[in-house]
């Protein structure tokens, strides 16, 4: 009786260590995942004041941006390339490939054609998918 | 078609160091001109390419790589857009275009089926 006891309270106790190490690890899981979705929030926020800035800088009247223009397009596309598309579900990945893409074209229109509207109306999305971020909404791996 | 038919397509001193906007109608050195104009002979003509990015001076955008490559894969298909294109990835620059332009025909086509 004692030697069943005996098995028993070690067979439990194996179980909760179990049971602790597993909670453990998705735990840490998920505080990491928090941890890279404002990493990626960080990111894309960062953009804002770039995109208003963009708007301040001289356009040229020929189709050709200036020197200018270019230099802090590249900053902005180093922002959006330095994201690991790989942490991304399938579902994130396509939202964030759309906001890129809104992006650039928003970007392509100020420093080509001087239109500004692009711009504002990509500042608003990207607002919207930060804020989706912070809720968890938008899922990372 | 193997590599050995293949030619290389220095980007930056056969089409431009600086990669432009999506449309013609935006800016120079679209990816809508790149298309039409460079990539569109190479399909029609069942010639490999194999493109060096390397002397690329400006970040390809998102807009551009849609344009030129997922519309010709959405042309063409999968299978025969991998036949034509090849990336010269043996250096970084080269790998992470080729991830990006992948990442761009798979939308394309996702978006069309």
């Amino acid at each position: 009786m004692i030697k069943t006891d005996y098995y028993l309270y070690a067979i439990i106790g194996l179980a909760l260590t179990l049971l602790i190490s597993v909670l453990k690890h998705i735990y840490d899981w998920q505080k990491n995942r928090k941890e890279d979705a404002n990493t990626i929030r960080e990111k894309i926020s960062s953009l804002l004041p770039k995109l208003e800035t963009l708007k301040t800088k001289p356009q040229s009247k020929t189709k050709q941006p200036s020197q200018e223009s270019l230099i802090l397009k590249e900053e902005i596309l180093s922002v959006i390339n330095s994201i690991d598309t790989n942490q991304l579900k399938e579902k994130t990945l396509s939202e964030f490939q759309t906001l890129s893409l809104e992006l650039d074209d928003a970007m392509n229109s100020m420093i080509y054609t001087q239109n500004s509207y692009p711009i504002d109306s990509v500042k608003t999305k990207i607002k919207s998918f930060c804020k989706q971020l912070s809720r968890g909404s938008i899922k990372i791996l | 078609m193997d590599n050995q038919n293949a030619i290389e397509f220095d980007f930056a001193e056969s089409f431009t160091p600086y990669p432009g906007p999506r449309f013609k109608d935006i800016g120079d050195f679209s990816g809508e001109e790149f298309r039409d104009n460079i990539l569109e002979n190479y399909f029609q003509a069942n010639q490999t390419i194999i493109l060096n990015v390397d002397g690329v001076l400006l970040s390809f955008g998102p807009s551009f790589l849609s344009e030129a490559f997922g519309q010709i894969a959405v042309k063409y298909g999968y299978k025969k857009f991998h036949e034509i294109i090849k990336v010269k990835n043996d250096t970084d620059k080269g790998r992470f275009f080729e991830k990006k332009m992948n990442e761009y025909v798979d939308r394309e086509l996702n978006n069309k089926s």
